[in-house]
C-alpha cells in the first residue's frame, strides 16, 4: 500500500514535470501568468530534474545567440548576380523576340548560368491574370551537348472542369520534336504574398501536340476553388537531347473561371 | 511586428519597377543572411550556395506579389525555406546528417575561400568549441525545429513572423520551438560542461 501511494506521487510528478517541461520557454520569457509563475517556482524548489534542466536551457539560450555569422564566399554575390542577369535576359529577350539567338548567345558565354536562370524562369509568372482562363508559358529546354540545340515548347492549360479537378494539357514544339514530354500538372497556393507551395499534384507522359486531361488527384473542392495550377516540370525525353533528360520548371496559373 | 523601414520600402518599390541595380543592392543588403541560414539549414557549402542563388531568382520573379504590409525579411525567409524543402524532397533518399558528420565536415572546410574582411582559415579553426558542439547539435534537428530554432535565435523573427514565414498558426511555433530547445539541451548534455 505504501510502495503503490508513493509510486502515484512519482508518478504525479512526472506528469507535473512534463507539465512544466512545455512551459519552459515560456516560463524563461517571463510569458507565464502570475499563477503559473507561482506554480512553477514552487515545483523547482523541491524538483532537482526540472531545475537542472532548467538551468542548462538558460545556458543554451545564451549560446544560440551568441552564433557567429559564417563568412559567405567571395563568388556569391556574383553568382547570384549572374544567374539574374540570365533570368532577366530571357524574359527580356522573350518580350523582344529573337529569344533564342540570345539564348545561345547566353548559353555559350556562361552555360551553367544560362541552366540556372532557366530553370528558375519558372516558378513564378504567379501574378493571377484577371480574366484568362488559359494561359501559355514558353519552356525553354537547353541540352547539356551539343550546344545551339535549344528546344522551345508551349505550355497551355485550361480548366475542363474546376470542380472536378480536371486541367486540358498540350504542349506543342515549333520544330514538332520527337519523343514524349513528362509534364507534372500542380495545385499551388496562389495567394498574395505567399510563394510556390504544392497541394498536390498529377505527372502524365504525352506527346508534343497531344490534348490531355490531368485530373487532380487529392485536391478537395476547396483547394480547386482557391488555389491555381501550375505546370511545373516539363522533362523531355526526345531524341533532340539524347539519353539524357533535362527538366526544367514552369509556371503557368490560371485564376478561377 | 518590426516598423518598416523607407529606406528599404523604397528599394523594394525600385525592385518592383524592374530596376536592376535595386535588385543588386537588395541582394547585397540580405545575401549573407540568406546564405546563413541555407548553411545552417543543408551543413552543405555547395548547396548553400545553390539556394541563395535560387532564393534570389524566386525574389526577383515574385516580387510584384510582395506586399508592403508584411516584413520583407519574413518573406524572403519563407521564400529560403520554401526553396530548402523543395530541395530535400528531390534528394530526401538522403539520410539526415549526424553529428560526426557535420564535425567532420567542418574541419575539412578550412580551404574554401573565405571574404577577407571575415575570420580567414585560422581565426575559423579556433572557433570556440562551444559554438561547433552547438551548431553540430542544430544540424541534427529535425527539419522544422531546425528552421524555428535558425528563424528565432539567428535570425531574431518573433514568433509572429515565424508562424507567418512557416504559415503556422502562433501556437504551433511555441510549442515547436519550446521542445526543439529541450531537444538541444538533452543533445548537448554530453558536452555541457562547455556551456
Ligand atoms: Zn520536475
Amino acid at each position: 500500500m505504501a510502495l503503490a501511494a508513493r509510486l502515484e506521487g512519482v508518478r504525479v510528478a512526472n506528469m507535473q514535470c512534463e507539465k512544466i517541461e512545455e512551459l519552459f520557454s515560456a516560463f524563461i520569457e517571463e510569458s507565464v501568468d502570475s499563477a503559473m509563475k507561482l506554480k512553477i517556482d514552487e515545483h523547482l524548489q523541491w524538483c532537482d530534474n526540472c531545475a537542472s534542466q532548467l538551468a542548462d536551457l538558460r545556458k543554451v539560450w545564451a549560446a544560440l545567440g551568441d552564433i557567429p555569422e559564417l563568412a559567405s564566399p567571395v563568388t556569391l554575390h556574383g553568382d547570384i548576380m549572374r544567374s539574374l542577369d540570365a533570368v532577366i535576359a530571357t524574359k527580356d529577350a522573350r518580350r523582344q523576340g529573337g529569344f533564342i539567338e540570345r539564348l545561345k548567345a547566353a548559353f555559350a558565354s556562361n552555360p551553367r548560368a544560362v541552366l540556372a536562370g532557366a530553370a528558375a524562369l519558372v516558378l513564378l509568372a504567379a501574378a493571377p491574370l484577371a480574366s484568362m482562363h488559359s494561359t501559355e508559358a514558353s519552356l525553354t529546354i537547353l541540352p547539356s551537348a551539343p550546344v545551339g540545340a535549344v528546344v522551345t515548347y508551349n505550355a497551355n492549360a485550361s480548366w475542363l472542369s474546376r470542380e472536378a479537378g480536371q486541367v486540358q494539357v498540350m504542349v506543342t514544339t515549333a520544330a514538332g520534336q520527337p519523343g514524349t514530354v513528362k509534364v507534372k500538372v500542380e495545385l499551388v497556393h496562389n495567394l498574395p504574398d505567399s510563394v510556390y507551395t504544392p497541394v498536390c499534384n498529377s505527372v502524365i507522359t504525352m506527346k508534343p501536340g497531344e490534348l490531355r486531361v490531368v485530373r487532380l488527384n487529392g485536391a478537395n473542392a476547396d483547394d480547386l476553388m482557391h488555389y491555381s495550377v501550375l505546370l511545373s516540370t516539363v522533362t523531355h525525353t526526345g531524341k533532340t537531347t539524347g539519353s539524357k533528360s533535362i527538366s526544367i520548371s514552369a509556371a503557368n496559373t490560371m485564376p478561377a473561371p | 511586428m518590426r516598423v518598416p523601414d523607407p529606406a528599404e520600402q523604397q528599394l523594394i518599390a525600385r525592385c518592383k519597377a524592374g530596376e536592376r541595380n535595386a535588385f543588386d543592392e537588395l541582394i547585397r543588403q540580405y545575401e549573407k543572411r540568406v546564405y546563413n541560414l541555407a548553411y545552417r539549414l543543408c551543413a552543405n557549402y555547395d548547396d548553400a550556395g545553390d539556394i541563395t542563388v535560387d532564393t534570389f531568382i524566386r525574389v526577383y520573379q515574385a516580387i510584384g506579389l510582395f506586399r508592403g504590409d508584411a516584413n520583407f525579411s519574413t518573406w524572403l525567409f519563407r521564400i529560403v525555406t520554401n526553396v530548402y524543402l523543395d530541395r530535400r524532397k528531390k534528394t530526401r533518399n538522403k539520410v539526415t546528417v549526424s553529428l560526426e558528420e557535420v564535425i567532420e565536415l567542418e574541419e575539412s572546410s578550412v580551404s574554401r575561400q573565405v571574404e577577407s574582411d571575415a575570420p580567414g582559415p585560422e581565426a575559423e579553426a579556433e572557433t570556440n568549441e562551444r559554438n561547433d558542439v552547438l551548431e553540430s547539435a542544430i544540424m541534427t534537428l529535425p527539419d522544422y525545429q531546425r528552421l524555428m530554432v535558425l528563424l528565432y535565435h539567428t535570425e531574431g523573427l518573433s514568433y509572429e513572423e515565424i508562424a507567418e514565414a512557416l504559415s503556422l498558426p502562433i501556437g504551433t511555433v511555441k510549442s515547436r520551438l519550446n521542445r526543439a530547445r529541450l531537444l538541444l539541451r538533452e543533445r548537448l548534455q554530453a558536452r555541457r560542461e562547455l556551456f
